[in-house]
């Protein structure tokens, strides 16, 4: 029974998905967010210019791909997607993350 | 002996006025020549009209002050500065003189000065020697930390218990990064002091300050995914309860970071600071030194960082790495993450949990 029933929900939200894309050619996440960025950190940190990536939200709250950059550099900056698996990425220019020690 | 009218005459002086004028000064010819200095015989003029004026300007509860100052054209003219606060400063600012025997007035709205001595946050320092017990949000560090023609520092954070003994939980980059002989031919090593305040905060001297506990090494990095290590505290030269300046007692559990949760924390430069969580779960690239002011040792990647607003580095700047940062409660908040990197827009955070996890600890609390 309870097997039936992950398999409904799971056919449910797959025919979602799959209608946003036909309609909105934008894809619906279907994946948790955290296991998109554990799938994506690396390459986006492998981008020349970048020093981090995390989970944040929009000013609306939805969760969003944010990707950290050293400096404002539209080479970087072109190579990041604006979506990744139905999450938009946000670039925010950080500067340098440096340990808070003293000298 | 200098009367406080004169004292504020010297201090504003020196501040010479940047902005904020009102009306505008009566002279307009070009700038004189020279440097703008207390020689100078533009701003003697403008000294002996305030030294007329400004006794009876001040009879006003209103004018704070006066001083020589620059108008846009960069002509000395007396800065009268005007309480922004007052419910009448218009009244007071329309009611000047737009010159006084030829001189010309600015005025410059500002807030009530205050003595500036004790530091932010209700007179609490986190850089001076404490009487001991100590409270931890304070500056301290390796007491060998001095390299390069430099000393460094950072935070003692908080207190964790560790198999029944009370250690000292602060960053591996402010207690144990030095790992070549290089400038100081001596690498941080188990037992090796740990200070209050740190050298940054002593003149580099460690003569200066009090040894309060034990390092004992962890290599937390660049191994491991946390920036960690602690040291024992030595008896009687840490509070037990674990209280941290401006926060007090904490609660021994912890709490999961989550977006938007205020918190705060206790550190050596910025002191008590709020701020709030911007995201979680980052994946962010750090580079260490390998000692104070050495070279690079390595680039560690951490992943699942709590990232936290810093803009203006108001929440956390260079030597509050090791601040513990806690939920913003009034009341033996709980603990949230480890604070150790960021940038001026940034701060990032190890999560608590997995801090004590790596140092199979608690935190000492209530």
């Amino acid at each position: 029974m309870r097997k039936v029933g992950v398999l409904v929900l799971l056919g449910v939200s797959t025919f979602v998905g799959s209608l946003a894309i036909a309609q909105n050619e934008s894809p619906v996440p279907r994946r948790d967010i955290n296991a998109v960025l554990a799938a994506h950190d690396k390459a986006l940190l492998a981008i020349p210019g970048v020093v981090g990536v995390y989970v944040g939200t929009l000013d609306d709250g939805t969760p969003c791909l944010k990707v950290m950059l050293a400096e404002k550099n539209s080479e970087s900056e072109g190579k990041i997607p604006s979506m990744i698996d139905g999450y938009p990425v946000l670039t925010e220019v950080t500067g340098e993350i440096r340990p808070q020690k003293d000298r | 002996m200098s009367s406080p009218n004169s004292i504020l005459r010297i201090v504003v002086i020196s501040v010479i006025t940047i902005a904020g004028t009102c009306f505008s000064p009566v002279s307009s010819a070009a700038p004189p020549a020279g440097v703008l200095n207390e020689s100078h015989a533009a701003v003697q003029a403008v000294m002996a009209v305030q030294n007329q004026v400004t006794s009876d300007l001040m009879r006003q509860p209103e004018i704070l002050g006066t001083a020589v100052g620059i108008d846009t054209a960069e002509n000395p003219v007396l800065t009268v500065y005007v309480d922004r606060d007052a419910a009448n400063a218009g009244d007071v600012i329309r009611d000047l003189p737009r010159q006084f025997g030829g001189v010309g007035v600015q005025v410059q709205l500002t807030d009530k000065f205050r003595a500036m001595a004790r530091p932010p946050g209700g007179g609490v320092s986190h850089t001076a020697r404490q009487a001991l017990p100590i409270s931890l949000g304070t500056s301290g560090g390796w007491t060998y930390d001095l390299a390069n023609g430099y000393c460094c520092g950072g935070t003692l954070g908080s207190l964790v218990s560790i198999g029944g003994q009370q250690y000292i939980l602060s960053n591996y980059h402010v207690f144990e990064a030095d790992i070549v002989n290089g400038g100081n031919n001596r690498k941080a090593t188990t037992g090796d002091p740990i200070i209050q305040p740190g050298l940054i905060d002593v003149s580099c001297n460690n003569a200066n300050a009090q040894s309060v506990a034990t390092l004992q090494v962890h290599h937390s990095l660049p191994n491991s995914n946390v920036d960690c290590s602690v040291a024992q505290v030595l008896s009687g030269r840490v509070r037990t309860d674990g209280a941290i300046l401006e926060i007090g007692t904490i609660s021994r559990s912890t709490v999961g970071a989550s977006i938007n949760q205020a918190v705060k924390k206790s550190g050596r430069t910025t002191g008590l600071t709020r701020s709030s969580v911007s995201g979680l779960n980052a994946t962010i690239s750090v580079t260490y030194d390998n000692e104070c002011a050495g070279g690079i040792a390595f680039t560690k990647t951490f992943t699942g960082q709590i990232v936290v607003s810093n803009r203006g580095s108001k929440f956390l700047n260079s030597g509050d790495s090791g601040s513990l940062m806690v939920e913003d409660v009034a009341t033996n908040p709980r603990a949230v993450g480890l604070l150790f990197a960021g940038s001026s827009s940034t701060a990032i955070a190890n999560p608590i949990d997995e801090v004590l996890r790596f140092l199979s600890a608690t935190m000492v609390g209530n």
